[in-house]
């Protein structure tokens, strides 16, 4: 409890959580609920009684450029470098057991919760896909996820053979069986693909994706010439 | 197992600096977060903008979120509220409100801290409901749109006093509502 605020505190909180306030009154609430716990506590209980009233706001899907920016300004730094945690095996064993399992998990109790209204699940056909593609027997060494919302394919490549001058391009199998490029990948790291309006929406549940070694510049020939290294099919997240 | 768990789970690891984490939370909230900052802003480049510095500090101060308090989507929430009231404030001059009003008692218990139920929506529009009708707008207008109390007075019109004293006894009608 928070006998010891002031009613003038209690409804200053209150008047900040609102969004009401301006200028002086709103310079001591963001003090005060930086430095003051019991202030804090009642700004939170109130921003928690009326977050609910979001649920008349409609999702809209931000450009795919959004994020591309946040990542760059998030973790830039990290993703240029070639090896780090983030790319060593035992990472990816991890990835593949524990985040795919808890984003599943996750999805799955957002996707049946409609009542919810805050954060409201995407309408069919617009659920993130990802692929996690191994070699047989071996530790996932890509994966992706596309997101149909935006059109933005993102590409996670674990640290790949330093000394080969070959370089992984990225495949989709369409049901005809002819692979079609989606575009090369960084040698380790994360980056993003920019599709063509054909090759997203040939992207769906199931579509097999895979990732051959190709003479620098990508293959000549349009179609894969070196040794695929993975392959997975998309599946819903 | 409840929503907000989930998003609980996905900010902690956020806080540990879980790039997939951090990705996936983006993917299930950055369309509703992306909706409420646009509704305050009612610009689209700003809003973008703003979405990217909400995300930002989402990914810098994770580890500041207490799961024991605020549930991990209002936390979210008032992150993408404030930082969009911040610049729709800066492209305007602010107005004064600090004349003095009498307060009207609070003497109620704090608000349950309650997580996010799937009722909750409803519930508030329950509550709301039961408000004096001047009331329930005043609020729920001036949450949405991030209107300051000069704002809502503007777009209300009525005295600046008037709307305070809607919105404070509608707060209080409301909170007793919730924590019946």
């Amino acid at each position: 409890m928070t006998q010891e605020l002031s009613d003038k505190d209690k409804w200053l909180a209150a008047e900040y959580a609102l969004g009401v306030l301006e200028r002086d009154d709103l310079r001591a609430a963001e003090q005060r609920a930086d430095n003051d716990p019991a202030f804090r506590k009642i700004v939170e209980d109130w921003q928690q009684q009326m977050t609910p009233m979001l649920s008349e706001v409609d999702p809209v899907a931000p450009p795919a450029a959004v994020w591309e920016k946040i990542e760059a300004r998030t973790f830039g730094e990290v993703s240029r470098q070639t090896t780090s945690l983030w790319d060593s095996l035992s990472f990816w064993r991890g990835l593949s057991g524990v985040s795919v399992g808890l984003a599943t998990a996750a999805l799955g109790v957002l996707l049946f919760l409609p009542g919810i209204g805050v954060f409201t699940s995407p309408p069919d056909g617009s659920r993130p896909l990802i692929a996690t593609l191994t070699a047989e027997g071996q530790a996932p060494a890509f994966v992706a996820r596309f997101d149909p919302a935006t059109g933005a394919l993102f590409v996670r490549t674990s640290a790949g053979d330093a000394t080969d001058t070959r370089v992984p391009e990225l495949w989709l199998i369409p049901g005809d069986g002819v692979p079609r490029s989606l575009g090369l990948l960084a040698g380790a790291g994360s980056g993003s693909l920019v599709l063509n309006r054909e090759n997203r929406s040939a992207l769906a549940d199931g579509i097999t994706l895979a990732v051959s070694l190709e003479p620098a510049g990508g293959s000549p020939t349009g179609a894969p010439t070196g040794p695929v290294i993975a392959s997975g099919k998309l599946q819903p997240l | 197992m409840s929503t907000s768990a989930d998003i609980d789970k996905l900010i902690a690891r956020v806080a540990l600096k879980d790039r997939d984490a951090f990705k996936l939370l983006y993917e299930l909230t950055s369309a509703k977060l992306f909706g409420v900052c646009l509704r305050i802003l009612k610009d689209r480049t700003d809003a973008e903008d703003v979405l990217q510095e909400v995300y930002v500090k989402i990914w810098n101060k994770a580890d500041r979120f207490s799961t024991g308090h605020a549930s991990a989507i209002a936390w979210l929430a008032s992150i993408a509220r404030n930082q969009s009231i911040d610049r729709y404030r800066s492209r305007r001059p602010a107005s004064d409100t600090t004349d003095e009003m009498p307060d009207i008692a609070d003497d109620g218990p704090s608000p349950e801290n309650a997580m996010l139920a799937k009722d909750e929506s409803r519930r508030i529009n329950d509550c709301l409901d039961e408000l004096d009708a001047k009331h329930a707008a005043a609020i729920r207008r001036t949450y949405l749109s991030g209107w300051s109390y000069q704002e809502a007075a503007d777009e209300l019109e009525a005295p600046l006093n008037t709307v305070r004293t809607w919105i404070r006894r509608g707060l209080l009608s409301l909170r007793d509502c919730m924590n019946r």
